[in-house]
């Protein structure tokens, strides 16, 4: 995984974990619309593993302790540092659809502040 | 020695009480319970007495063949119902208000200006302000640029009306802080080419120009008649983050008061005719003016006339009996306020309107107890007898709870209506029945919070709250927390919940957890606490509740976490011991017929020895 130096100031985002092709680019900034929309801060890191490995790794870099995991193939992870490894707290099936991953990304920011999730 | 069964077929559950009498013993062995079959004193009760029956015998060694006797009782032939009705309703023709609360909508400020869409934005030269109308075809960075671009221009752009949930993505793109309203679900309804006003409040507060009259008044330049009608409107907005009004030429916003009737109240000494509209109150004063009611009729073509109606043809077809002896002999009488969608709207907003909701109680002909006796004897091959009055069974059944003695009044909150029954030291009893119970507080509770069913509001009647916290743990509604050693399921999370058994049930609803637990105990309030002391009055020595001493809760109502705490604290002031009662002191308050069915057949045989 690239492990540029993160500063304290980047690392106080939601974390979104993402790996390196078109579809986890354009579903990634989708979430980060989402994060964004909820008024909190995001911050995107290219890396490898399935969706919840990659939302464990950005969970465990955010001062946040949310992280959200999106893979190859479209499907997306939620997590939060204190859940147990093997359980994301949502989780989205493989796809292309980047309404899902905006309504992610907004559940990654509720998560943090503590407001109910958004099901569609 | 033989085997007798006591049954009490209740308005929602049939409960049975099993005894052993050995020569002159008697000893209880089993009690069992199950919910009622079909309306209370039909036919269809049989299902659910031998259902009870067998939950009853399911530890015993014992089966339904081995029971030498059933006992049934006199069942008081009351039925109720509910009803509610709202008596205003807030209507907006040919003007416009979008007053959701978008959780994220973008920018701060107020705005006024012409409604334009966005895509005549290009074309426009003018100085008047506008305000923009974006539909969802339109991404929130295609938006900032146009708008961006229109400001660079010198076009006075002042606010935004945005249908998707962009606001917060396209104010941060802008140069330029301007209120914008988003999520507005149906945009194509809003006129364009007409003056609008758009306001949207720091996160933490609510709008401050468009909730208020003359704020209104100042953006449009209303004379005082116009003023008086923009209320609705103000009040519709009141508690909002974001707001937006568009004024049309024949701009014509009204509350409606729906012509709502008058009640008439036939008594046997005088009548009286009172007006919906004047309040619960008021209503119910008159019902205790006029005591002992014969009938309440609600005045033809109108809601109350409909609701009345209602309630007695339901009574109707369920016993079986001609409508008109359909009579209504109590009614209860709440204020409610009850969210209602604002009709022409555009974003879904809901406007507080009252409501009055009603339980009447109608006293039919004796219920067929002898015909059930004799179909269930057929049934189960077990004599079955009817063996007393229910107020006196259950007096004799409440008197088994420890530290009680006769004179003894017994309240029995049920389901559909509050009984109550008195003993005095000379043996006599006095018994009253009135509307109002368990389905009238669920009621109150579905309404007040809007909730999607009724399964759902008799959750919350019944089981305190809490709210879920974190991912593993739960606060309940007293303050003290729960922890979780696995993760709770997403849905649930942030939500108030109903702590159901083992099961979080989440309501759906924005309320906070203060709000829904105010709602639950003032339905509570205004159901038990009134009927119970409009209960104790009519059966009380003079009409005087302080001439009471001991009071008993007994029913399935009073197996509640809080009813019979209220009750006991608003009658405290009587200077009365009340509690819930203890049946045989181990069944709580329920079972108290059943029991007194067996020990009434007891206390008779071993007389009749003696």
């Amino acid at each position: 995984m690239i492990m540029k130096d993160l500063t304290a100031k980047e690392t106080l985002s939601i974390v979104v974990c993402h790996e390196d092709n078109p579809l986890a680019q354009e579903l990634a900034e989708y979430a980060r619309q989402g994060i964004e929309e909820e008024s909190m801060p995001a911050l995107l890191l290219p890396a490898t593993g399935n969706s919840l490995e990659l939302s464990r790794m950005a969970c465990e870099l955010s001062l946040l302790a949310v992280g959200v995991g999106i893979d190859k193939r479209g499907s997306i992870s939620l997590t939060h540092f204190q859940m147990p490894a093997d359980k994301p707290v949502l989780q989205s099936a493989s796809g292309s659809d980047t309404r899902k991953a905006r309504l992610m990304g907004g559940n990654a920011a509720r998560l943090y502040k503590r407001i109910p999730f958004i099901f569609e | 020695m033989a085997l007798i069964a006591g049954v009490d077929v209740g308005n929602s559950t049939t409960e049975v009480a099993i005894a052993r009498i050995d020569n002159s013993h008697l000893e209880f062995i089993a009690s069992g319970i199950d919910r009622t079959t079909g309306v209370k004193g039909t036919k269809q009760n049989i299902r659910g007495i031998i259902n009870a029956l067998n939950d009853a015998l399911k530890f015993t060694s014992y089966a339904i063949d081995d029971i030498d006797l059933v006992l049934l009782n006199e069942a008081t032939p009351v039925i109720a119902d509910i009803a509610m009705e709202t008596i205003t309703e807030t209507i907006i023709t040919e003007s416009t208000i979008i007053g959701h609360n978008p959780s994220t909508p973008g920018g701060i400020g107020f705005g006024v200006g012409k409604t334009m869409h966005i895509k005549d934005l290009a074309a426009y030269n003018g100085a008047d302000a506008v305000i923009l109308l974006v539909d969802a075809s339109y991404d929130f960075a295609e938006v900032a640029a146009i708008i961006n671009q229109a400001i660079d221009q010198g076009k006075p752009v002042v606010g935004a009306v945005i249908q998707n949930d962009d606001g917060v993505l396209i104010s941060n793109r802008l140069k330029y802080i301007i209120p914008i309203v988003d999520e507005v679900r149906f945009i194509e309804k809003v006129p364009v080419n007409m003056l609008a006003a758009v306001e949207v409040a720091e996160s933490g507060k609510t709008i401050e120009t468009l909730s208020n009259p003359f704020g209104i008044a100042t953006v449009f330049n209303l004379d005082p008649e116009e003023t008086k009608l923009v209320v609705p409107i103000a009040r519709a907005l009141i508690g909002n983050r974001s707001a937006v009004v568009i004024k049309t030429p024949a701009g014509d916003v009204r509350a409606r008061r729906i012509p709502a009737g008058k009640l008439q109240i036939f008594g046997q000494r005088h009548n009286a005719s009172v007006d919906i509209e004047s309040g619960s109150e008021e209503i119910m004063t008159s019902v205790e003016k006029v005591r002992p009611i014969l009938d309440v009729r609600g005045e033809p073509g109108t809601n109350v006339g409909g609701m009345t109606e209602r309630v007695r043809a339901v009574m109707s077809k369920l016993t079986d009996q001609p409508l008109q002896e359909m009579t209504i002999q109590d009614i209860l009488a709440v204020d409610m306020f009850v969210p209602r969608e604002v009709q022409g709207g555009v974003a879904g907003e809901t406007a507080l309107e009252s409501a009055v909701g009603l339980a009447a109680m109608v006293k039919t002909n004796r219920l067929p107890m002898q015909q059930i006796a004799e179909e269930l004897q057929k049934e189960i091959g077990v004599r079955v007898e009817i063996e007393g009055v229910e107020a006196n069974m259950a007096i004799i059944g409440a008197l088994t709870t420890p530290g009680t003695t006769v004179p003894l009044a017994i309240v029995d909150m049920g389901g559909g209506s509050t009984d109550a029954a008195i003993v005095t030291a000379s043996g006599e009893t006095y018994s009253t029945h009135l509307a109002g119970a368990g389905d009238m507080a669920t009621m109150l509770i579905k309404a007040e919070l809007d909730l999607d069913n009724m399964d759902i509001a008799e959750d919350v009647k019944r089981y305190p709250l809490a709210k879920v916290e974190s991912m593993f743990h739960i606060r309940m509604e007293d303050g003290s927390v729960k922890f979780y050693n696995e993760p709770l399921p997403a849905h649930v999370y942030s939500r108030v919940v109903v702590l159901k058994e083992q099961t979080l049930e989440p309501i759906m609803t924005r309320h906070s957890m203060e709000r829904i637990r105010t709602v639950r105990r003032e339905a509570k309030r205004r159901v038990f606490v009134r009927n119970v002391l409009r209960a104790l009055r009519q059966i009380a020595p003079d009409g005087n509740i302080r001439l009471l001493d001991f009071v008993v809760m007994v029913g399935g109502s009073a197996l509640d976490f809080e009813i019979p705490e209220m009750v006991t604290e608003a009658l405290a002031e009587y200077r009365i011991v009340a509690g819930r009662a203890n049946i045989r002191g181990s069944m709580g308050p329920r079972n108290a017929v059943a029991t007194g069915l067996v020990l009434s057949h007891f206390s008779r045989n071993s007389k009749g020895k003696a």
